[in-house]
């Protein structure tokens, strides 16, 4: 289909869409449900994440596994594994959810920077177009 | 770094007196802008949190708050909404305000709908600390401290609102001088031309701005507005094409598409544009309703023009399921397949009607219409007594019964139904009162 004849880019309305696996390796207990958790922050080597309430303690150790889903077949796929430590808890909301800021420990460099760029590329273009309105 | 830490000075003694309003439904999110905002300098009794769409309404409305954060998807809701509605109640006042999108969603579409809103920034989730404080700054900044080049075309703009179009274009002719690349300034200075009905300057300014910025929004738009005061529907729809191509999902723009589509001929961009649409996860009501409606018109033009009536039905067939057998989609395909001699197709679609809308107007005046191709007068004019009876009224329906009366012979019948139809449906009085006189001897 040429691209002259294309109205709107059915790409246009996907938007990243990430699920996890969050273990807390120390209480041997996981958020059963991905859509859960939530990733709000990223550092230099941390995360801050989401979850619901749950028996965490400061040291103790995860494994968070995060995919992200595949527009075309719906599949989720791996996109970064780490192992990592709580570093801070608070709790937040009515006290029923926690944000918990993650250490990272063990992980493969290039896959976290592949994932951070996943996220950096985007904003850039989407600053750019920003920058450019006003222009 | 020394601009940064001016910058950052600037915003603090910008806070006093000011509302902050953090609006999303994650109570991370909220926590985590919160300090954000603190370590700026913002003091606690500063900074608002709303942990619903409601909630961040009324606060809205109650509090006016000068900064507002908030989500883009706010549970069933969107949180552009919030800005339309603060711009609804504080017109003027919201120009000063700081608007910020601080959202998960990083779709082209989200993006796009927030740049068409005048939004301030667009941040997504997971994000830096360091750029948020960063992105909040350099919103604020430009509200607190805007370069002189929008400087300038504000001095403008309000030039123009007071009709004073010398003194604004002067203004907007300054500001082309103050950018290296001016797009916004031309399509300002094209909105004065097109006020003062010069038109082949509003389009050599939108033109300009154009060259600068291929996918300026407001220059494309501008562009099109005019297209369209032009008549000129050909180049309109080229533009609106590129408009919706670049910032997708806007329902009304949508719309206009597929009316210039229409009116431009060009059908055969429904059928492709049909194929997109079945490829998105999401479909909003309005899109259903757009695309079904342009897929009727299309099917009536592939009948209308002879091109088969296999392609006609194809593409009726498309607009059933897309609208999932929506009795009035169905009630506008049914009376043009009767009227092209097609009643076996015409029951087709009428067994599509899903059975709890079987009792319903729609149906019943489908049905009776494919009853009047296969049944004598006097059962069409008897059921047709029935229909109106249990209340079913519609000027189809007249129109059938009058025909059929005239044709049994029921004179006075035909004219006593033509004396109701005219009494219901005045605009028709002429072709009721034609079908009586067309019957005459």
């Amino acid at each position: 289909m040429g691209d002259e004849f294309e109205l709107f880019n059915p790409s246009d309305f996907e938007s990243i869409r990430l699920t996890f696996d969050f273990k807390n390796l120390s209480t041997d207990r996981s958020v059963p449900n991905s859509s859960d958790v939530s990733l709000l922050e990223v550092g230099d080597k941390t995360l801050t994440v989401e979850i619901p309430f749950d028996n965490c303690a400061v040291d103790n150790h995860v494994l968070l596994k995060i995919f992200k889903t595949d527009p075309a077949s719906g599949n989720q796929v791996p996109i970064f594994n780490t192992t990592a430590k709580m570093i801070k808890i608070d709790k937040v909301g009515d006290g029923d959810r926690l944000l918990i800021v993650l250490d990272l420990i063990q992980f493969d460099k290039k896959g976290w920077n592949d994932f951070l760029c996943v996220f950096s590329s985007r904003q850039q273009e989407i600053s750019r177009l920003f920058e450019m309105r006003n222009k | 770094m020394a601009q940064i830490s001016k910058d950052a000075e600037l915003f603090q003694k910008f806070l006093p007196g000011r509302k902050i309003l953090i609006a999303d439904s994650n109570a991370g999110s909220r926590s985590s802008l919160f300090n954000v905002l603190k370590e700026m300098g913002a003091k606690s009794n500063q900074l608002f949190l709303a942990n619903t769409y409601k909630a961040a309404e009324e606060q809205i409305a109650e509090l006016k708050p000068h900064v507002v954060i908030a989500e883009y998807e706010f549970g069933p809701r969107c949180g552009l909404e919030l800005l339309q509605s603060q711009r609804e109640q504080r017109p003027k006042e919201t120009k000063d305000c700081i608007f910020i999108i601080v959202t998960g969603n990083t779709s082209q579409t989200a993006a796009a709908r927030a740049l068409e809103e005048d939004i301030d920034a667009y941040i997504i989730k997971p994000y830096t600390l360091e750029f948020v404080r960063k992105t909040i700054l350099n919103a604020a900044i430009q509200k607190i401290r805007p370069p002189e080049y929008l400087k300038t075309i504000e001095q403008g703009k309000a030039r123009m609102e007071e009709a004073k179009l010398d003194e604004a274009e002067e203004l907007f002719n300054k500001a082309t001088k103050l950018d290296p690349a001016p797009s916004l300034a031309y399509y300002y200075l094209g909105q004065v031309k097109f006020l003062r009905e010069i038109v082949a300057q509003a389009q050599s300014n939108y033109m300009k701005g154009l060259k600068f910025n291929g996918i300026h929004y407001k220059c494309l738009v501008g562009m099109y507005e005019l297209l369209m005061k032009e008549r000129r529907h050909k180049d309109a729809y080229d533009v609106v094409k590129k408009i919706a191509k670049y910032f997708p999902a806007n329902p009304k723009r949508l719309g206009e598409v597929l009316r210039l589509a229409i009116m431009t001929g060009e059908y055969e961009d429904i059928e492709r544009y049909y194929l997109m649409f079945m490829t998105l996860d999401q479909r909003n009501e309005t899109l259903i309703r757009y695309t079904t409606a342009a897929l009727v018109v299309c099917g009536k033009y592939y009948l209308d023009s002879n091109q088969g009536a296999g392609k006609a039905l194809d593409i009726f067939n498309k607009a059933a399921v897309t609208s999932m057998g929506s009795p009035r989609v169905l009630s506008e395909i049914i009376p043009v397949l009767i009227e092209n001699n097609l009643p076996e197709e015409a029951e087709k679609f009428l067994k599509r009607f899903p059975p709890e809308t079987h009792k319903g107007k729609e149906f019943q005046v489908m049905n009776f219409l494919i009853l009047n191709g296969k049944s004598a007068p006097s059962l069409v004019v008897e059921q047709g007594r029935r229909l109106l009876a249990q209340g079913i009224e519609d000027p189809r329906l007249y129109e059938v019964m009058i025909k059929r009366s005239v044709e049994a012979n029921l004179g006075a019948a035909a004219e006593d139904l033509v004396r109701s139809a005219v009494a219901k449906y005045p605009a028709k009085k002429e072709l009721f009162e034609s079908l009586l006189k067309r019957s005459s001897p």
